[in-house]
């Protein structure tokens, strides 16, 4: 209210003032101002009017002189200009054509500001809109910003790892995107992909590599291979990689962390550790790693201390470990427990781990034939598959859910993503593969879409951000 | 046909003089020959016999003896590696390999290695196309390749031996020995194989860095006539491989195999006026131990000893029939890392009678029946006739159900193995057209084969892999033959032989050919002999196949070899080979991103005294 009334105020004392000051002056000299119709503009507007004007006119004709500055470049982002025009007798108003430049180039936002230097040499006859700043917004994007990524793994010795690209908006399956881009195969078994910063690594295990690639273009930065065997995953901190090896799958004893320098793309360090390290995850202090076994069984998450770079501590949970998050500062480990055929079957369990303290907080119990994995979140949501069905729970609840929220599903892999359920189906393992996205609102199928051999696992890939 | 059965006569005339004493001359041949049942009840079906100087020609391999002379398809992972055939569009486990009369194919997965089989330790190697469950077993529904060994009982000494070497430090010694007395024969052969197979990856810099492999083979035969209605007979071979398994263009090789294979049968035969009576034991043992890492202790392995016991009676009833019928006991013990100790009792009842109608027209009805400890076998049973229409012209047609059992992995692999497998169930119909004008000899066969039940292994929601009886294919085609060999003047002689095959082998639910068939495939090799100089050149044509998300290109290969014989005045013979293969230098992959051989040069120097 309070303003209103100064606002009021101020703009009857403004009317009252100008008047005055009109009736007061004698006829006033042209000044001639610059301005825009439209101050932001998109790189694929074609032509801007700069439109020099004055309110009195002059009698002769004048030269106007104008000087284009700012981030924005000529004959980059528009077309070069003389930087002079005249402004005829007796017309209010001149303009001048102003053509920007599309380019498929990605780039920051450009500002083009217009500046009237001159008007027939003099300064005097510039009003004070003497100039005007034009924003051109950049239209372009990388090939595969705002989407999804699926890597394929391929057929075991097939060479026909791949990674498939889809728009947010799921109108359009590209696959095959590596290949595309970098004219080479990806390689044998498309693993996991870890993404730092701009770039995205993808773990290759049986070509026994990890490629690096632009997340947003898939041009190759670099690769890395040497020093990995059976690469199974990767995470960072502290401007490091951690990749898990288990080195042979039949030997129990080689399993090792691989530590990678992020600069020259190599092993910089391994770290020997028990038998199928899996997932791994990062914090900032701590890098933990589930052990589910390998060929084998294993229940242990190791702690490697990211500060020091030695192994910390060992926690243990229950037999083969496969998936984790890390939800407000808690490691969520999920453990599958020994499947039946082993001839030794124990429950899955899921464990809330304090990553201060690094200790078991709160442990929840499968029963003996429930082998659950894949341990997803979105917000507070906990979501997991076991025997086809997805089942959600929130990370306060204190007891696990009794029913699945999506049922009779075949999901190689799944994960959760704001409100979206994203499994991939791998069929058959020789024929293409679905990408399946239900709604978690109304747990409905939303979308099939058909992606490539044996999808193993969902990335999102966001804008590009300079 | 008439070439081979003027062979035949030839042979048994001379093993006739030595044994005359013996035994009446139509029994020769069932002392000579390890398996009757190809020459009396093959009628109606094509069969195709690949002699000794063939067999020479193409080197250390049955894979490659057969991909340059037969319709049959390898899949081979690169020179040496394992190589499985694909026998008119079937797949690996449906080719059964009959080694003087016992199927050997692999209890554990199915099918035999063709790489692991050396050639040269055999007088023939034959091909039967189409189904013959009834007379050699599970998988024999695309055909059956026989490994014979004849023995030669006439009064003889001879000794061979080759030495070859070649590209890639490939070396090859062996060692051949025969030896009769009338009563008495045997023959003995010792191979050694070995190569570092290191070939430069053509287009790339890249090298077949872990493909290094040695082979032994051990194969000793014997013969005894105890008198004129005693025989007794005594087959043995063993091989012993130890290869690195070469990796492709994308994923490195580490990992190394070792193959052994223990056989061992022995047969009495007793001859009466009508009648033959057969015993046959044999003790089959194949274990195998695979390093994941070539340069680590850690392996998996596995192995199964088969005991075997067959009785056979083969009776003359009248001048138009015959009846050959035999019970044959089998008992399997496997052992394995992933698969425990099962073991497994098999029974099998076949009986096959041979009805001639005529000196134009015959016909074999047959049938069997197998019991399992394990699973229920069907009841199986062929029809097979054939019709002179001329001299020159014959009809041939043949009709039959056939199976392929579950292996050990089918059955009890861990995780995956399931017990509640059925045997894969095939029915199929060929008919075939043999033609021979002179020297010129051209057969026609076309075929309709189905297959259900078959077996596949597949991800399950446990989260492992398992078989199940799921696909059905239907599969048809064509083949065609032609051979020629004429003599030109005293000194020359020339021999062209060809085959082609138009094979669709199609998923029956997706109606999509299967992958690694090839719809197109010929062969064709020229040898031409001028006194004691020898030429050859062969090419094949491998056709494009689908393979997994995509297609893998055609291919053409060539060979060409030289030979010279040096006769001296004593009874030794020297000849020597050098043989060229792939000619052009031809970049090609059999199996997609493993680049086979480029041009590589081969030498041999045999010596027979």
């Amino acid at each position: 209210m309070r303003i209103n009334k100064l606002v009021m105020i101020a703009a009857v004392a403004g009317v009252l003032f100008t008047g005055c000051t009109d009736d007061d002056t004698p006829a006033a000299l042209p000044g001639v101002g610059v301005s825009l119709v439209q101050e932001s503009v998109g790189e694929d507007v074609g032509t801007v009017s700069l439109l020099f004007n004055t309110m009195n006119t002059f009698d002769t004709d004048v030269e106007l002189i104008y000087e284009l500055s700012g981030t924005a470049t000529a004959d980059t982002d528009y077309t070069a200009l003389q930087g002079t025009l005249v402004l005829e007798a007796g017309a209010n108003s001149v303009n001048q054509n102003l053509f920007i430049i599309d380019d498929a180039e990605v780039e920051t936002d450009e500002e083009l500001i217009v500046t009237l230097t001159s008007v027939n040499g003099e300064t005097e006859f510039i009003s004070s809109n003497s100039s005007a700043t034009l924003t051109i917004t950049d239209n372009d994007s990388f090939a595969y910003e705002n989407g999804i990524l699926v890597l394929h793994e391929g057929n075991f010795f097939g060479g026909n790892a791949s990674v498939s690209y889809i728009t947010e908006d799921l109108s359009t399956t590209t696959n095959n995107i590596f290949s595309g881009v970098n004219d080479a195969a990806l390689g044998d078994v498309g693993q996991s992909m870890g993404f730092n910063g701009d770039l995205a690594y993808i773990v290759v295990n049986n070509s026994q590599k990890i490629e690096v690639v632009n997340r947003f273009t898939f041009e190759l930065v670099g690769t890395i291979d040497t020093g990995l065997l059976n690469p199974r995953n990767i995470a960072f901190t502290k401007g490091k990689g951690y990749v898990t090896n288990w080195g042979d799958g039949t030997d129990a004893t080689d399993d090792f962390v691989a530590l990678i320098n992020l600069e020259s793309f190599t092993v910089e360090d391994t770290y020997s550790v028990p038998e199928g390290p899996e997932a791994i995850v990062a914090t900032e202090d701590y890098i933990y790693v589930a052990h589910q076994g390998g060929f084998g069984q294993n229940n242990i998450v190791t702690v490697i201390n990211a500060n020091t770079n030695t192994l910390d501590s060992s926690i243990t949970v229950a037999d083969r470990p496969n998936s984790m998050q890390l939800i407000d500062g808690a490691l969520w480990v999920l453990s599958g427990g020994n499947p039946s055929w082993t001839g030794n079957e124990t429950a899955g369990q899921l464990d809330k781990i304090d990553t201060v303290t690094n200790s078991i907080e709160t442990t929840f119990a499968f029963t003996q034939t429930e082998h659950p994995g894949n341990l997803s979140v979105d917000g507070a949501n906990l979501y997991y598959l076991m025997s086809g069905n997805v089942f959600n729970m929130n990370v306060s609840d204190t007891e696990l859910p009794a029913t699945g929220v999506v049922n009779g599903v075949s999901f190689y892999d799944m994960t959760v993503n704001n409100g979206k359920l994203y499994g991939v189906d791998a069929k058959d393992f020789a024929s293409n593969g679905s990408l399946e996205i239900y709604d978690l609102g109304s747990n409905t199928l939303d979308v099939s879409l058909e992606v490539s051999i044996i999808p193993g696992a969902i990335y999102f890939n966001g804008g590009f951000e300079f | 046909m008439k070439k081979r059965r003027y062979t035949i006569l030839l042979l048994l005339s001379v093993v006739w003089q030595a044994a005359a004493q013996d035994l009446p001359m139509q029994k020769l041949d069932e002392v000579v020959v390890s398996d009757m049942r190809l020459k009396r009840y093959a009628d109606g079906h094509k069969l195709t016999v690949l002699q000794d100087s063939i067999i020479k020609r193409n080197g250390l391999f049955l894979t490659a003896l057969l991909s340059f002379n037969s319709n049959i398809y390898f899949k081979e992972n690169g020179l040496g590696m394992v190589a499985s055939p694909a026998f008119r569009g079937t797949n690996a486990s449906h080719t059964a390999v009959v080694w003087n009369g016992i199927n050997i194919n692999s209890q554990l997965n199915g099918q035999v290695d063709f790489n692991t089989v050396n050639p040269f330790n055999y007088s023939s190697v034959a091909i039967r196309s189409g189904g013959g469950s009834v007379q050699f077993g599970t998988g024999a529904i695309g055909g059956s390749v026989h490994l014979n060994n004849d023995l030669s009982f006439e009064k003889h000494l001879d000794h061979q031996v080759f030495i070859g070497y070649g590209s890639f430090d490939t070396r090859s010694i062996n060692y051949n020995n025969s030896f009769g007395t009338g009563r008495w024969s045997s023959s003995i052969g010792v191979n050694y194989n070995s190569s570092d197979n290191d070939y430069r990856y053509l287009e790339t810099d890249e090298r077949n860095v872990n493909g290094a492999f040695e082979h032994i083979n051990i194969n000793a035969n014997a013969g005894y006539i105890l008198n004129d209605k005693n025989v007794i007979r005594l087959y043995h071979q063993r091989f012993i491989g130890d290869r690195n398994l070469s990796g492709n263009l994308v994923a490195p090789g580490r990992s190394r195999y070792e193959d052994l294979q223990n056989r061992t049968q022995l047969e009495w035969s007793n001859f009466g006026r009508n009648t033959i009576n057969r015993l046959k034991v044999a003790h089959l043992h194949e274990a195998f131990k695979y390093y994941e890492n070539k340069d680590s202790d850690t392996f998996s392995d596995g192995r199964v000893t088969t005991f075997l016991a067959r009785y056979t009676t083969d009776v003359k009833l009248s001048d138009a029939f015959r009846l050959n019928s035999f019970l044959e006991y089998n008992n399997f013990s496997a052992n394995g890392s992933s698969f425990g100790t099962p073991q497994r009792n098999d029974l099998a009842l076949t009986a096959v009678l041979k009805h001639t109608i005529n000196t134009k027209a015959r016909y074999n009805l047959s049938a069997r029946q197998d019991v399992s400890s394990d699973f229920s076998a069907p009841l199986v049973f062929a029809w097979a006739g054939s019709y002179d229409f001329s001299t020159w012209y014959q009809l041939q047609l043949n009709a039959s159900r056939n199976f392929r059992m579950p292996t050990f992995n089918d059955l009890y692999w861990q995780p995956g193995g399931n017990l509640d497998l059925e045997p894969e169930n095939s029915y199929q119909l060929d008919l075939g057209h043999q033609v021979q004008v002179g020297k010129l000899s051209f057969n026609l066969n076309t075929y309709y084969i189905e297959t259900k039940d078959m077996i596949r292994w597949l991800p399950n929601t446990s989260g492992f892999w398992a078989p199940t009886n799921v696909d059905a294919v239907q599969i048809y085609g064509a083949e065609a033959e032609l051979a020629f060999k004429t003599p030109i003047g005293k000194e020359q002689e020339i021999e062209f032989r060809t085959n082609y095959a138009y094979t669709v082998s199609e998923d029956k639910a997706s109606q999509e050919q299967l992958i690694y068939v090839p719809f197109h495939r010929a062969n064709a090799s020229l040898a031409y002999s001028f006194g004691d100089l020898g030429l050859f050149y062969q090419q094949l044509y491998n056709g494009s196949v689908s393979i997994i998300g995509g297609e893998l290109e055609g291919y053409q290969v060539a060979n060409t070899g030289l030979t010279y014989t040096l006769k001296t005045q004593s009874s030794l013979q020297y000849r020597f080979g050098l043989t060229v293969n792939n000619l052009f230098n031809t970049y090609y992959e059999n199996i997609a991103l493993r680049p086979m051989p480029n041009r590589n040069i081969q030498t041999q120097v045999v010596l027979n005294f």
